[in-house]
This record gives structure tokens, C-alpha cells and sequence, in this order.
């Protein structure tokens, strides 16, 4: 009767540390000692994983973790980075439920391991125009982003609590704003004036500001992205194009807290990775390099595998008009 | 019979769609606005092509009321006009729209009256033509929604 008792203990026992034993075994009293032993073996993962876990609390995962999977996606032989590697391997076995995490000194019941829960981002778009306003913001939603559009930039600069008549330092906006999409030619402040005061507000010149216009001239483009402007997107807006803007936003926030990132990042610099929108077009380095030098998270842009696009896109489009 | 009416409307629809694209009147940017629409947005096309056509009929009359004025001379204004309505119609997919303001454009940037008069000509012929073409396309998609949402009793098994 004892005997049966332990064993039923120990069939119990194998049920719910399925994490530790993972194959099956005759069931005596020797799976004690195996058990023991795994369970001290265990004991070195679990600072590992504690360290692990740490690190998915921190904002510092969600972009490592997008860079895991891009950078295991897209370019698997280049997926040498070991916590990359590592990131990547746990997010697969999290989500092939091979490992457990289930323990009793750690609750992690809670934790989803699945794909980032981030939070979504809110996008302010402003155009004069209706029907500009419509696409913008439904390319937006579709994207899974949250959208206020205004049609100026004074609407613009009023939400994001730069008013002209209470000149207050502390900028307040109700929503935190993540990516400032705007319009080029607007009746009174024009896009580049909007830019130029956002960038001159210390509360708001971090946020990533992109400029939209009809008009592909280069001196237009030069201009705004010497003024600070994350990208210059010719009109008119694509699904595609809204794709890569959403990269600005998830790795601007990631490189704010990691400088690490940003060494990494910079390294496959200029080389494309053929994805298959891109038109064969002229080097984009020549163009890209002299504007684009001054700050930090222009360059990083290079590096993700869909970043070139958001380079050459000027370019592609002065070619796309020019045959035209 | 009317399951066989739903494909039949579809094909008239692409084939209105396509007649409109071989024509250069519509452009892919038309298909990028029906890859937006589904079920949470099933009616986005119509909405923002009733919007641009609300705009375009304004703009429009702007346009040929500043030129009907003898005494014009006021280019710029005109411009900014012809600015909006070329901007809102590339965002629509409108390319041959977008094209006659290109050359109202230029008519104007040369204060050629005249040229700028027979730009409008057009473009008026051509917004006609654009919204009578896009009125039968949503008619069409309209009474295809429908005939797809009929079932009879013995398709229900």
C-alpha cells in the first residue's frame, strides 16, 4: 500500500513538474534522487531565467524582442547575437509550451509569453485636407495604431499643449504622442514650421516627426530632414509606407533606454536586403549619409532589415516621377 | 438565381475597375483604398470618395467663378486651389485628374488665361466623367452585397 501511495505521489509529482521531466520514466524510488538532482540543476536556470524575466518586464525587451524576431525572420543567418539568440529561442519554446513557468517561488502565471502586448501607439496626423485626413487615419487604424487628426498645425500644436497663449514649458498632452505625422503645404503654418517648433520644444523634441507631401522636391526633402524630420514620405500614402513609420516608433522608444542597441544596430549599415517592394534605385547612402548624420536615431534606421525602404522611398519616388 | 446574380455583378465590377484603370483614369493608389475597406470599415471607399467629390465640386466652383472674373488676375489663390484638388485627388487614385491640374498648373505659373480656361474645361469633363464612372461602380457593388446575402431555404442545409 505504501509503495502504491508513492507512487501515485510521484505520478502527481510528474504531472506538474512536467518542466523538469520531460521524458518518461519507470516510476521507483530512484526518480528521488533524479528528480533532486534536476531539481538542483534547475536551480542555476532559475537565476537564468530570473535574469530573463527581468529583462521581459523591461521596455528593453519589447525591442529586443521585435529585433529577435525581425532579425530571425528576415535574416536568419545573421542571427548570431547571443541575447538576441537567446530571446528569440525562449519567445519559440514559450510559445511551443515546452518550458513551463510554472514555479512556485516565481508567479509568473500571469505572464504572457506570446507576442509583446505592447501598448498601442498614438499617432497625431495633421492635414488640411478631408480626404487626406480619412486615409491617413484609416492606413493608421488598420496598422493598429491610435490616430487624432487635426487639419493644422495649430490644432496640432494646441493638442500637444504648445499653445502660443499659455506658454507653458512642461508640454502636456492627454495621450502621450509617439509619431507626429504631418502635411507639407497647409494654410497658415505650414508642415516645416510645425517641425521647426516642435523640435525647438524641449518637452516635444524627442517625438519622431514625419512630413508628407505631393510635391517630391529635393530641396524640400533636404530641408526637413536637416530641421530634425524622421522621414519624408511623397504623396500619396501607402499601407507600405505606414509599415515602416511603425518601425520609428517601436525602435525609437527601445533606443532611448539602450545604448547597447544602438552600437548593434548601426552595424549592417548600408547594406539593402532586397525586400521585395523596393524598386531597384541609385545607392541610397549618397543621399542618406550627409542629412542624416547629426542624431543618433536617424542612423539606427539603417539597420533594420525593412530601414533601408525608408531611405531610398525619396529616392524611389523621384525615380517612380521621373520615368513618369 | 440570384447567387449566380452575385458573381455576375462582381465580374461587372471588375470589369468597370478594370476598364477604368486600362483608361488611366483610376491608378493602383484606388486599390490601396479598397484594401483598407473590411468589415470593420465596409464602407470606407464610398465614404472618402463622397468626401473628395464634396471638396472637388467646391473646389471646382472656386475655380471657375476666379476665372469667370473679368478683372482676374489672382494666380496664386488658384493655385492653392489647384494644390488641395490635385492633393486630394492622388490620395483618391484619380490619376488623369490629377493629371489635367498638373497642366492647369502650368497654365497658370504662366498667367495664361486662356490656357487656364481650357484646363478647366477639362477638368470638369473629366470630374463628371470620374464620378459618374465611380456612382455606377459603388451602385454595382451595392446590389452585389445584396445578392450575396440572399440565401434560399435549401442553400441553408
Amino acid at each position: 500500500m505504501n509503495e502504491k501511495k508513492k507512487e501515485s505521489r510521484f505520478l502527481r509529482f510528474g504531472r506538474e513538474r512536467k518542466d523538469l521531466v520531460l521524458r518518461k520514466r519507470p516510476i521507483h524510488s530512484n526518480t528521488i534522487l533524479q528528480r533532486e538532482e534536476t531539481h538542483t540543476q534547475h536551480a542555476g536556470d532559475g537565476n537564468r531565467q530570473f535574469y530573463l524575466i527581468f529583462i521581459f518586464f523591461s521596455p528593453l525587451y519589447k525591442t529586443l524582442a521585435t529585433k529577435a524576431e525581425q532579425a530571425f525572420v528576415l535574416q536568419p543567418s545573421q542571427n548570431k547575437e547571443p541575447i538576441q539568440f537567446c530571446l528569440t529561442l525562449t519567445r519559440k519554446m514559450a510559445r511551443s509550451g515546452v518550458v513551463s513557468w510554472r514555479r512556485s517561488s516565481e508567479r509568473l502565471d500571469g505572464f504572457d509569453m506570446g507576442p509583446m502586448n505592447s501598448e498601442e501607439a498614438h499617432v497625431l496626423a495633421v492635414d488640411d485636407s478631408l480626404v487626406d485626413r480619412k486615409v491617413i487615419e484609416r492606413l493608421l487604424r488598420i496598422s493598429s495604431c491610435k490616430v487624432t487628426a487635426v487639419d493644422s498645425g495649430r490644432r496640432a500644436l494646441q493638442f500637444l499643449g504648445l499653445d502660443d497663449d499659455k506658454s507653458s514649458s512642461v508640454g502636456f498632452d492627454g495621450l502621450k504622442v509617439d509619431l507626429i505625422i504631418t502635411d507639407y503645404c497647409m494654410p497658415g503654418m505650414t508642415g516645416y514650421e510645425l517641425l521647426k517648433k516642435i523640435k525647438e520644444s524641449s518637452a516635444l523634441k524627442e517625438i519622431p516627426v514625419v512630413i508628407m507631401s505631393s510635391e517630391n522636391v529635393l530641396a524640400r526633402i533636404d530641408r526637413c530632414l536637416e530641421e530634425g524630420a524622421e522621414d519624408f514620405i511623397v504623396k500619396p500614402v501607402k499601407l507600405s509606407d505606414v509599415k515602416r513609420l511603425k518601425d520609428y516608433m517601436t525602435r525609437e522608444a527601445g533606443l532611448e533606454e539602450s545604448g547597447m542597441n544602438k552600437r548593434k544596430l548601426r552595424e549592417p549599415c548600408d547594406v539593402p536586403s532586397s525586400p521585395p517592394s523596393i524598386l531597384p534605385s541609385s545607392p541610397s547612402s549618397s543621399l542618406s549619409s550627409p542629412s542624416k548624420s547629426p542624431s543618433p536615431p536617424l542612423s539606427s534606421s539603417f539597420s533594420a532589415p525593412s530601414s533601408p525602404t525608408s531611405l531610398d522611398s525619396p529616392i524611389r519616388r523621384l525615380k517612380m516621377t521621373n520615368t513618369d | 438565381m440570384l447567387g449566380l446574380g452575385a458573381d455576375r455583378l462582381r465580374a461587372d465590377m471588375n470589369r468597370l475597375l478594370a476598364m477604368l484603370f486600362h483608361q488611366g483614369v483610376l491608378d493602383e493608389q484606388f486599390l490601396q483604398l479598397q484594401q483598407l475597406q473590411d468589415e470593420s470599415s465596409p464602407n470606407f471607399v464610398s465614404e472618402v470618395v463622397n468626401i473628395y467629390f464634396h471638396e472637388s465640386e467646391k473646389l471646382l466652383r472656386n475655380l471657375r467663378e476666379l476665372l469667370m472674373d473679368r478683372e482676374f488676375s489672382d494666380y496664386k489663390k488658384m493655385g492653392t486651389h489647384l494644390n488641395q484638388f490635385m492633393g486630394s485627388s492622388s490620395s483618391i487614385g484619380a490619376k488623369r485628374i490629377r493629371n489635367v491640374c498638373v497642366a492647369f498648373r502650368a497654365a497658370s505659373e504662366h498667367n495664361n488665361r486662356a490656357g487656364c480656361l481650357r484646363a478647366l474645361e477639362v477638368l470638369e469633363h473629366e470630374y463628371c466623367y470620374l464620378k459618374n464612372k465611380l456612382h455606377e461602380l459603388f451602385q454595382i457593388e451595392q446590389q452585389r452585397v445584396l445578392a450575396a446575402g440572399v440565401r434560399y431555404p435549401m442553400q441553408n442545409n
